[in-house]
């Protein structure tokens, strides 16, 4: 074996040149389908990240009902509430924090806005999705009464810190406003959270007149895996059927087609990429067995197999995959590298379309992953399939036509 | 030239395969720009009928309004300057109201659009798109809610609804009034918060006999975006007739999900054509290369025969330009038939999620496709030149040869 | 006498590099080729014959001497003045590899008229004459690789006279050959010199062609060893 790879690789260097630009084709082929699905990814797992940082934490907890019909009249009862946070004490959580969201418009001196109202507990959200330090001025929650707005409502609506703003809501006991103080801005990277208002728990219960809270946002300690955790949960809270664990894609409706859709798009540029990579490996490696019929010829008059000499040739291919490889790869990572660091900003774009989708406005790109097998996978396939043809070729050779032929 | 022909011909296989390598680049960018003209064609569409209209007469805001458009109480003066831009085929008042809308215990914060029906309708298909009760008609006071909208309030045709305008700059009317239809949106954020009303019941809600927020317009001989010289002459002589206080803002402005689609879009296929370019590019390179490399003795035979290097050089570009030609437009052509064949099946139909999610973001969930001449030439034009340049190095190598050393090279 | 000379050399030497070892090939040849005269150089493989005839042909340059063609020095000329200069003065017949395999026997003939810029019909018409003086024109519409190695070398010679150039150098055309087909293409050659009043000079090791030549010179070790008049 170790001779068939000496062979192989001798073989390559003896004509450098075409070598290295059959190298070159693989290496920037792989480049791009590297950088591809890195951005892909990366895009994938800064969509997730932030939701789950900036909004909604690694999971919630609502009634089966809210899911639905997300409105106050599901939330959870404080019954509901004090079961649900009872079940979970088993499990290992970094924050647990119930919340109470409704439908608003915010009227200032100036101008109206809709928003949702979060109403949070001030203390456990921090350990949750750290509203806290995405203050951007003022001041975190710290008395009943008061709120915090993104900064783009605050621009919108002309209210500065320590100004007063009229919030009205629809409770059970009809539409109601009550004047809140503007204590802090907080500046998001979700574009959906710049339509959010966050005002004290108690507040807004008196507000609405729901007792409960609407959910139970829940977030997990690093490196837990979230899927084992909901099921955990969904586990501990079996005893309630009226009580349900939403996970990332229950919240997100719509990311399980968007991932699945970018990762769907990628698939035709890498046939096609695979494709004109391989049309440079098949012609050069059909060359050179071509230039090495005499030589061939000699080979398996000697005596060694046709099948050895096969394996050479889809060898010598293989050994260019791993070397473009090795130097797309080596390139790419470099590159991924620095998007990964540096983010790629797409906030303008964002902002317009994804808003609504819940996209972040910086995407990282990931260094790691999946992807690094499937890239290599797709280089591997392609240099074989291309060298088969040319190897098969050699296969054939009938040795004393070869010598005539050469 | 003869010689670089029948060299393409005696190998079939190699010339195939780069003849592919320079098809499929072309092809591709064919193929993703007629996507991309479909989507943009699309969201024109959208846009402008259901939403801004090619371009809209708002009054000058002079402070913060949260996202309320600024009121026009009186635009008698607008219309009449209006009256007077003969590129203008269209118009109709509207009076767009932040509410909040209650029924029972639930409550939405919304918008309520005061419309003339009879103008709206034949450019916006509203009636239409009714897909339960009756479309909006002058003076019923009833009014149309989105599908998206009912499910969330539990709201069923016949149903009240009670309307609480507040416009900053409006006194606060409260309505109550029937739900006469549900509409199917095209984009759902409009579905869940745009309810239309006739325009005089909007007034009730803003208690003002004349007041409106926008005038809608469209301008005769625009159809598409690549029509924005026609719609800025037209913005710009309606603004040169406008009374102070009103501003023009086109439907890019009003939509700049659009404009900022469009920004992005083009260079991502530019950049898409320039990697799968670069790598047709090296395909080729390849070929001529091993092609002259195979030929070496040859090459080395005409040398010595006393041709001249530039005629060698020209004999290698042109049996790469035989390729990188028929390639090209063999590219242009399968990419313009692929579309052609799509369309005349009625485009890609979208289902489950994929469908709602490009309702969601206001796309139509059948994808379409559509050829621009000029775009298909330019991918076909510039391929051609990237084939024919990577075959310049070889084509210089060929031309370099020693002819002795070149007919005594052994492969 | 030296008026009718065609090519003229003086103390024409070359030597080969390789690394640092350096082989003379020729060690100061001089030589006048007249007009007409149909002359082989023979010697040993090794003598400096195909160096000499590559030197006049303008395809390699001397280390040292010169080479006149009508009395003009080749040393001064450019690459590209030189492959000029082989394509409108000079015919070249090689050992091998004399055709392109992509072009038909009869357009493989008018190729260097084709370079010369001679319009299609006179260049056609010019490669089948010259096709039929040498009894190949038969073969004008295939491609070389059907034609036998005498055949392939009678449309070199063909190639080679079809411009009429000063001179036709001949590397060992008939290495390949068995030896009723060398005759007969020496034979030809001889035809197309009387005939085309054309100057013709062939390397060979091969004495039995010898006696059909007016002039032999004998190389040995890249000097001239012997210049004898046959006829």
């Amino acid at each position: 074996m170790t001779g068939m790879v000496r062979m192989a690789w001798r073989n390559l260097w003896r004509h450098p040149q075409r070598t290295l630009l059959m190298t070159g084709i693989v290496a920037f082929g792989s480049l791009v389908i590297l950088i591809l699905f890195g951005v892909t990814d990366g895009f994938v797992g800064s969509m997730t990240a932030a939701q789950v940082a900036e909004n909604q934490g690694s999971f919630q907890v609502r009634t089966a009902a809210y899911a639905d019909d997300p409105v106050l009249e599901n939330a959870l009862s404080p019954e509901q509430l004090t079961a649900a946070q009872a079940a979970l004490t088993g499990m290992r959580l970094a924050g647990i924090a119930p919340r109470l969201e409704v439908g608003a418009m915010l009227r200032s001196a100036y101008g109206t806005d809709g928003v949702a109202l979060r109403g949070v507990d001030p203390i456990a959200e921090k350990s949750v999705t750290h509203p806290d330090e995405m203050i951007a001025d003022g001041r975190y929650l710290m008395g009943s009464g008061e709120i915090l707005l993104s900064s783009v409502l605050a621009e919108e609506l002309d209210v500065r810190i320590g100004e007063r703003i009229v919030v009205v809501v629809g409770g059970s006991a009809g539409v109601k406003s009550q004047a809140f103080v503007t204590v802090g801005l907080f500046r998001p990277t979700i574009v959906e959270m710049e339509r959010v208002a966050i005002a004290p728990l108690d507040t807004l219960r008196k507000l609405t007149g729901i007792e409960g809270a609407t959910t139970l946002a829940v977030s997990l300690p690093g490196g837990t895996a979230a899927g084992r955790a909901v099921a955990e949960a969904r586990r501990l809270l079996a005893a309630h059927p009226d009580i349900a664990v939403a996970d990332y894609f229950d919240l997100n409706p719509l990311a399980r087609v968007m991932i699945s859709g970018s990762t769907i798009k990628l698939i035709p540029f890498v046939i096609m990429i695979s494709l004109l990579a391989g049309f440079g490996v098949a012609n050069t490696t059909f060359y050179s067995v071509l230039e090495r019929t005499r030589e061939f010829g000699v080979m398996t008059a000697v005596g060694m197999s046709r099948k050895t000499l096969a394996g050479v040739v889809l060898l010598e291919s293989a050994l260019v995959g791993a070397m473009g490889f090795l130097v797309g790869g080596g390139i790419g990572y470099a590159g991924l590298l620095y998007l990964g660091r540096d983010g790629i900003d797409f906030s303008s774009f964002v902002r317009d379309v994804g808003g609504s989708l819940g996209m972040p406005t910086v995407i990282y790109a990931a260094t790691s992953g999946w992807y690094w097998v499937a890239a290599f996978s797709v280089v591997v396939f392609t240099v074989i399939a291309a060298a088969w043809y040319p190897a098969r070729r050699a296969n054939q050779l009938e040795p004393v036509t070869a010598i005539r032929e050469g | 030239m003869k010689v670089a022909l029948r060299h393409l011909v005696r190998n079939r296989r190699r010339t195939l395969l780069t003849l592919l390598a320079v098809l499929i680049p072309v092809y591709f960018l064919v193929f993703m720009f007629g996507f991309a003209n479909a989507n943009l064609r699309d969201m024109f569409e959208t846009a402008t009928r259901f939403d801004t209209g090619h371009a809209q007469i708002r009054a000058v805001p002079t402070k913060a309004t949260g996202s309320a458009i600024p009121l026009m109480r009186d635009p008698s003066d607008a219309l009449a300057a209006l009256a007077e831009v003969k590129e203008i085929e269209w118009w109709t008042v509207r009076l767009d109201l932040p509410a909040m809308a209650s029924v029972g215990e639930r409550s939405r914060t919304i918008y309520v659009r005061g419309i003339v029906p009879e103008e709206v309708d034949p450019v916006s298909g509203l009636a239409d798109r009714i897909v339960a009760g009756e479309s909006l008609a002058t003076g019923t006071g009833g009014v149309v809610v989105g599908e998206e909208l009912a499910l969330l309030l539990k709201l069923e045709v016949g149903d009240e609804i009670v309307l609480l305008g507040a416009h900053p700059e409006a006194a606060l009317g409260a309505i109550r009034a029937p739900v006469v239809g549900v509409y199917r949106a095209p984009e759902a954020a409009l579905g869940r918060t745009v309810i239309y009303a006739d325009l005089s019941t909007a007034r009730q809600l803003a208690r003002s006999e004349t007041a409106a927020t926008a005038i809608v317009l469209r301008v005769a001989g625009v159809t598409g975006p690549g029509d924005q010289t026609a719609l800025d002459r037209a913005v710009n002589d309606l603004r040169a007739n406008l009374p102070a206080g009103y501003e023009v803002q086109d439907w890019l402005e009003l939509v700049p999900m659009v404009a900022t689609y469009m920004g992005i879009l083009t260079p991502a296929l530019l950049i898409v054509g320039a990697i799968f370019f670069a790598l047709g590019g090296l395909v080729v390179l390849n070929t001529i290369y091993l092609s002259v490399l195979e030929r070496t003795r040859e090459l080395g035979l005409i040398l010595a025969l006393g041709a001249a290097r530039r005629r060698v050089v020209r004999m290698i570009l042109a049996e790469a330009g035989a390729i990188a030609v028929a390639g090209a437009v063999g590219g242009a052509v399968t990419g313009v038939g692929l579309i052609l064949v799509v369309e005349a099946f009625g485009g890609i139909p979208l289902w489950g999620a994929a469908a709602q999610m490009m309702r969601e973001i206001g796309m139509s969930p059948v994808l379409h496709l559509s050829a621009n001449f000029v775009q298909v030439a330019l991918s076909t034009a510039s391929m051609t030149a990237v084939a024919v340049l990577a075959a310049w190095w070889p084509a210089r190598r060929a031309s370099r040869l020693e002819p002795m050393e070149a007919m005594r090279y052994v492969e | 006498m030296s008026s009718s000379a065609v090519m003229r050399t003086e103390k024409l030497q070359k030597v080969y590099r390789t690394g640092a070892t350096e082989t003379p090939a020729l060690r100061g040849v001089d030589l006048e080729l007249e007009e007409r005269e149909f002359t082989a150089t023979a010697g040993p493989s090794g003598s400096g014959k195909s160096t000499l005839l590559h030197l006049l042909g303008g395809l390699d340059r001397p280390t040292d001497g010169e080479i006149y063609l009508d009395g003009r020095a080749m040393s001064g000329l450019s690459k590209d003045e030189l492959a000029r200069l082989r394509l409108t003065r000079i015919g070249f017949v090689f050992q091998a590899y004399n055709l392109i395999p992509v072009l038909t026997v009869v357009e493989n003939t008018a190729f260097v008229l084709e370079l010369q810029g001679i319009p299609y019909r006179e260049r056609i018409r010019r490669a089948r004459a010259i096709l039929a003086e040498l009894r190949v024109d038969k073969y004008a519409d295939q491609f070389p690789n059907r034609l036998s190695g005498g055949e392939q070398q009678r449309v070199a010679v063909a190639r080679a006279v079809v411009s009429d150039p000063a001179i036709v150098l001949a590397d060992e055309p008939t290495a390949n050959l068995d030896t009723k087909t060398s005759l007969d293409l020496i034979d030809l050659m001889r035809r197309m010199n009387e005939e085309h009043e054309t100057t013709f000079l062939f390397a060979t090791h091969d004495t039995r062609l010898l006696d059909r030549v007016d002039r032999v010179i004998h190389l040995e070790d890249g000097r001239i060893a012997r210049d004898e008049r046959v006829r």
